[in-house]
Parts: structure tokens; C-alpha cells; sequence
């Protein structure tokens, strides 16, 4: 090889290289875009305020507002109405290109909705709180799910059948500054004296329960402990709510406070056909969760039969029989928050505890399409 | 000489082999539950499985690093190349490089992705700002190391700086050039599965994500098995290009060993 065709191959290398790279990626989003799977339409009967929704034959997709949801995690059972408004076109009916801004690990929902990043969100109760209080606002728009779904657990084996018997073992911890407030509140309640040690985890804690590093864990039993019961291994579960922890609204779909003030209308409709969704996987878990998986890349959810086990767990619990979707109580606003509050799990934003807010201004009912 | 460079490799292939083979009987004899270990021919079979699924990923994957590490090098050689132009111009910037890279970039990420959004371009950021230090270093000391005596010759010729740095200087760097280049080919592969971490659509960052908040730790391991793959591939391709473009570099070192 002369030095000429040496440089030659040197370079052409790396530039073959990237071309090949390019290429395969442009053909496969190119493939890509054929394969959108379709969703049967919804069938049954749909509440009042929702049957418009289905009515106008293919909703068109021009002029349409263009809207952007951050969600708090990869995509599971507690986004599904979101899923089925999509899979429906209910947001193009309503007028809304609605885009779904994937999960950061490193930036919270609350932080995009508050910059006006994303025009919605999805959040919790905590987080709402603690962005309050720091002087970030946002306001819960709606409820997602009615009641809390979250458990302490232990593996079965253990032996500790009742919280009191976690004093002094290990809790695998997520990091959040509230946390040790409420497990000892939990094992307080039950007659125990509340001291554990904790170490903060940044894998599943399911793992770290497991395999024995760990005692004791606070998890959703929508999503943990269904994947623990499909894998066949026993737990004692402690619902929180059965402990003297009052019951609170989580996730919820956030705003920001100009945004109820600049698109007050956009909001109506984007609660509409939200609230539509919800009320429709209240009804029918089988078919909304199908849903959740049609609108999903491949490999989102590598087990569906731990989507269906889930959305048949949560589906009833959107909200209680009788009562509708998304809506939210003072009393469920003023029991955990000021919990929250007087165990010093609160922060300002230079790091102080603080132990009032004006809690009433954390959420409103009055984009819901049924009103307050 | 090809089946001595294979044979070279010989006993890194039977130590890999062997640690897959404990792995294997660790995991069958001990009854670990595959959540928290799953065996190698389960991982292999969990990537063939999904193999469609992972590929997607993966190209979104590579794309980046791939843009990043041309980016990396293009900006490491000028870097070197300007540091090496004055000493009034290393001392300027070599402390603000150093600096630049004690910044932890787990820090940065939320700006990143409140600046630039949750398109490839800041992953490909992610990937040059890890990529392009060992690269500027390696190459800026290679410029530095120079024969003297070869410059003086081309001095008392009366050589332009141009023609000093072209005819000298930069082949002789060429060497310690490829040094970092290697080490930022290891690194640029997790750098980009870091930069998806931060916020994305698609790629194996959010891969890994996806499966390990559902529990499928084979597939976790799978996604794993292909950044290592990866990273192998692209170390393996910088020290070919090494050896077509510095033929008497490999040719003095094998003479020495």
C-alpha cells in the first residue's frame, strides 16, 4: 500500500462507517412509520360528556394545537387513559396534537411543567407539595388514581408479619425526604417504636428484597406486587392507607399556574378527552390495556400479561363506583400534605422545613368535564 | 503472521471462555433466580429472542456514537493542534480543558436536556464531551514529543510552521493520536446510553430503562451484552485504521517484541 491509498483508507473508513450507520438508521425509522398499530374503536356505552368524542368518523389532523404531557416513569397502567384517548383520537378530535415527552431520570415532570417545557404533566402528591414549597408551582389538575395503592412489603420467608417487627431492620430506601417520616409513622402505628436503619437504593428494590439485602421496601401494588405474585413468590403486604397514613390522590396530572391562565380552553378540552380515556379503562381493563401496549414501541413491555394483571388491579380503583373520574377532595388535600408538613418532610428552597402552605391552591377540579 | 495475531489472543479467549462456563454452572447449581442473575446461554437467547426489537435500539444507539466520535476527533485535533501552536496558547487553555472535564456531566444533564430538547443532537453532545479529552491530550503530548533534532534540521532548512507541523510534527504525534482515540472509543459507546438516560425515545439507554422498571433482568443483560459488543467493535476499528495508516509504527513493534 502506497501512502495514498493508506490516508485514503484511513479516512474513508470512519466516513464508510458513519454512511452505513446513517443509512440503517434511515431506513428503519423510514420502516418504522408504516407499522403504527390501529386500535379497535370502543364499543359499550360511554359516559354523557364522552359520546361526542366517537361520533365525527376520522377526526382531521390539521390546524391542531399542538400540547405536550411529561410523564414521571416509562409507560404502565397508571398512564393507560392517556393511552386510550390517543389510540381513540379523541385529542385530534379535540383540536390537540398531543405529544408525549418520555420519562427522565434526571428531570421530573414538575420541572418541565413549571418551565413551561411541557404544557402537562404527570406527578404526585409529594412532588406537588415539595414544588410548592421550594416556589415552583404547579397544580393537580386531576386525580389519576383515587386511593393510594402503596405497601410496605416484606418476603414472606422473612417472618416479619406486622410492621411493628421492621423496628430496627433494613429499609431499602428511594430518597425522597418524606419517606422515613412515614415508615416510622407505619411501624409507630402498629405499636412498634419506629427506629429502622435505611440505606437509599438506586436499583429495584424488589432485587435488593430478594436477595436478602434489604428487609423491608415500600412499592405500588399495582405494578411490584402483581409481578411478584406472577413470579410465585409470597410477600406480606401492609397497605400504608391501614396504618394511620391518611389516604391521598398519586399520580396526579399537573399545570402550571400560567398555563391555567393563558389556555384555560386548551385545558378543558385536553381533560375531556383524558377524563373520556379513564372513565372508558374503568370499565373495560382487557381492552384498555391492549391499548397501552398497541400504542407502545416493541419491547416497552416485554411480559403483557403483567399489563393485564395490573390494569385488572387498578382499573376499579380510579375511582371509587358512583363516583367519577379525577376528582379531587379538600379533605384528601389537607390530610397527607399537612401530614407531610408537620413531620418535617417539607423543605423551602434553602433547605428549612417549613410547616404551613396554602394547600387549597395545590389543586382544582374545573377542568374536568363534570365539573366540580 | 495472521494466525500468530490470532494466537496472540489465545489466552484472553480461553479465560473469557472459562468465567462464562463458572457463570453458567453458578447460576444452574446455585438456583439463582434469574431476576438477579440470569445465566449466559439465557442471555444470548433473550437477545436472540428480541432481536428486532434490540437492533432498533441499537442503531439509534450507534448513530450517536458514531456523530459524536467524529465530532470528538475533529474538535480533539484542533484542540491539540492549537494547544501546541504557542505556549502562550497551552496555558490558556490547557487549565480550562482539565477543568472541563472535572465537571460532573450527571449534573449538566437536566440543562441539557431543558436547553436542547430530547432530539440526537445533545447525546451526541454527551458523547464528544466525554470523547474529545483523551483524544486533545494524547495528541497535544504526541505534537510535544517531537525529535529535536529532526526540527532543528528543518528549522536550518528554513521550514515554514505549516510545513514543520505537516511534515513532522503530526505524523510523529500519530501514535499517541490513536492512544486516546481508543480510549475514547471504549468510553463513547456508555457515554451514549448515559445521554439517552437523561431523557429519550429510543436507544438502548432507554432500553435497559424499560425493561429493568418491568422486571426483565434477562433482557437488561441482553442490552448490556451489545454496548460491550459494540465498544469492542469500535476499539477493534480505530486499531485497524492505526495499522493501515501507521504501517511502520506496527512494524518497529513487532520487530522489538
Amino acid at each position: 500500500m502506497n501512502r495514498r491509498t493508506r490516508l485514503l483508507l484511513s479516512i474513508g473508513i470512519p466516513v464508510l462507517l458513519v454512511i452505513v450507520v446513517a443509512g440503517a438508521f434511515l431506513w428503519q425509522q423510514h420502516a418504522a412509520g408504516s407499522g403504527v398499530k390501529q386500535s379497535q374503536p370502543v364499543s359499550g356505552t360511554l359516559e354523557p360528556q364522552c359520546t361526542a368524542l366517537t361520533k365525527s368518523g376520522t377526526p382531521s389532523t390539521q390546524n391542531l394545537t399542538s400540547m405536550s404531557l411529561a410523564l414521571d416513569w416509562t409507560p404502565n397502567t397508571n398512564h393507560t387513559g392517556i393511552y386510550v384517548a390517543l389510540a381513540q383520537h379523541w385529542y385530534q378530535v379535540e383540536g390537540i396534537d398531543l405529544r408525549l415527552l418520555p420519562y427522565s431520570a434526571s428531570v421530573s415532570p414538575d420541572v418541565l411543567v413549571s418551565t413551561g417545557k411541557a404544557d402537562v404533566g404527570v406527578s404526585s402528591t409529594e412532588g406537588i407539595v415539595a414544588d410548592a414549597a421550594v416556589g415552583q408551582p404547579v397544580v393537580s389538575i386531576a386525580a389519576i388514581i383515587q386511593h393510594n395503592t402503596s405497601a410496605l412489603v416484606t418476603l414472606a420467608s422473612s417472618g416479619l408479619t406486622r410492621p411493628r417487627d421492621l423496628d430496627g431492620k433494613i429499609y431499602g430506601a428511594f430518597g425522597a425526604p418524606y419517606e422515613t417520616a412515614v415508615v416510622s409513622e407505619i411501624i409507630k402505628h402498629d405499636g412498634g417504636t419506629g427506629q429502622f436503619n435505611s440505606v437509599t437504593l438506586d436499583v429495584d428494590a424488589m432485587q435488593a428484597l430478594e436477595s436478602h439485602r434489604i428487609d423491608f421496601a415500600w412499592v405500588f401494588e399495582g405494578w411490584e406486587v402483581i409481578q411478584a405474585q406472577r413470579e410465585g413468590y409470597k410477600l406480606n403486604v401492609f397497605p400504608i392507607i391501614n396504618y394511620g397514613i391518611p389516604d391521598y390522590y398519586t399520580p396526579n396530572l399537573i399545570t402550571s399556574p400560567t398555563e391555567i391562565q393563558q389556555k384555560p380552553e386548551l385545558l378543558r378540552k385536553f381533560m375531556l378527552a383524558t377524563a373520556c380515556g379513564y372513565e372508558y379503562a374503568r370499565a373495560h381493563p382487557k381492552e384498555s390495556a391492549q391499548m397501552l401496549l398497541d400504542q407502545n414501541a416493541n419491547g416497552t413491555f416485554p411480559d403483557p400479561g403483567l399489563v393485564f394483571a395490573s390494569q385488572n388491579f387498578l382499573s376499579p380503583r380510579y375511582a371509587d363506583p358512583g363516583r367519577k373520574w379525577g376528582l379531587q377532595d379538600a379533605s384528601a388535600w389537607h390530610g397527607y400534605p399537612q401530614f407531610m408538613l408537620n413531620s418535617n418532610g417539607v423543605d423551602d428552597a434553602s433547605g428549612k422545613p417549613i410547616h404551613s402552605l396554602n394547600l387549597d391552591a395545590l389543586y382544582t377540579n374545573q377542568f374536568l368535564p363534570w365539573g366540580s | 503472521m495472521k494466525l500468530r495475531w490470532i494466537a496472540g489472543y489465545g489466552p484472553a479467549f480461553v479465560l473469557a471462555v472459562v468465567l462464562l462456563v463458572i457463570w453458567q454452572l453458578y447460576v444452574g447449581v446455585g438456583h439463582i433466580s434469574p431476576r438477579l442473575l440470569p445465566a449466559p446461554i439465557a442471555i444470548v437467547q433473550g437477545l436472540i429472542n428480541n432481536w428486532s426489537v434490540i437492533y432498533d435500539n441499537t442503531i439509534q444507539t450507534l448513530l450517536e456514537t458514531v456523530l459524536g466520535m467524529v465530532a470528538a476527533t475533529v474538535v480533539g485535533l484542533v484542540l491539540a493542534i492549537m494547544l501546541d501552536a504557542s505556549n502562550w496558547m497551552r496555558r490558556a487553555i490547557y487549565p480550562l480543558l482539565i477543568a472541563s472535564q472535572t465537571i460532573p456531566i450527571i449534573a449538566l444533564a437536566p440543562l441539557l436536556l431543558i436547553w436542547f430538547g430530547y432530539d440526537i443532537g445533545p447525546k451526541v453532545l454527551v458523547v464528544a464531551l466525554y470523547s474529545f479529552f483523551p483524544i486533545a491530550v494524547a495528541c497535544a503530548d504526541g505534537l510535544a514529543s517531537a525529535e529535536p533534532e529532526l526540527m532543528k534540521l528543518l528549522r536550518s532548512m528554513r521550514a515554514t510552521r505549516w510545513q514543520m507541523l505537516w511534515l513532522v510534527r503530526l505524523p510523529g504525534a500519530m501514535p499517541s493520536f490513536f492512544s486516546g482515540l481508543r480510549i475514547a472509543a471504549t468510553y463513547s459507546v456508555t457515554a451514549a446510553i448515559f445521554g439517552e438516560y437523561v431523557g429519550a425515545a429510543k436507544g438502548l439507554g432507554i432500553y435497559l430503562q424499560l425493561e429493568a422498571n418491568s422486571f426483565a433482568t434477562i433482557q437488561v443483560f441482553a442490552a448490556i451484552l451489545v454496548t460491550a459488543i459494540l465498544s469492542l467493535l469500535l476499539f477493534g476499528l480505530v486499531s485497524l485504521i492505526e495499522r493501515i495508516a501507521l504501517p511502520w509504527y506496527h512494524g518497529a513493534i513487532a520487530r522489538t517484541m
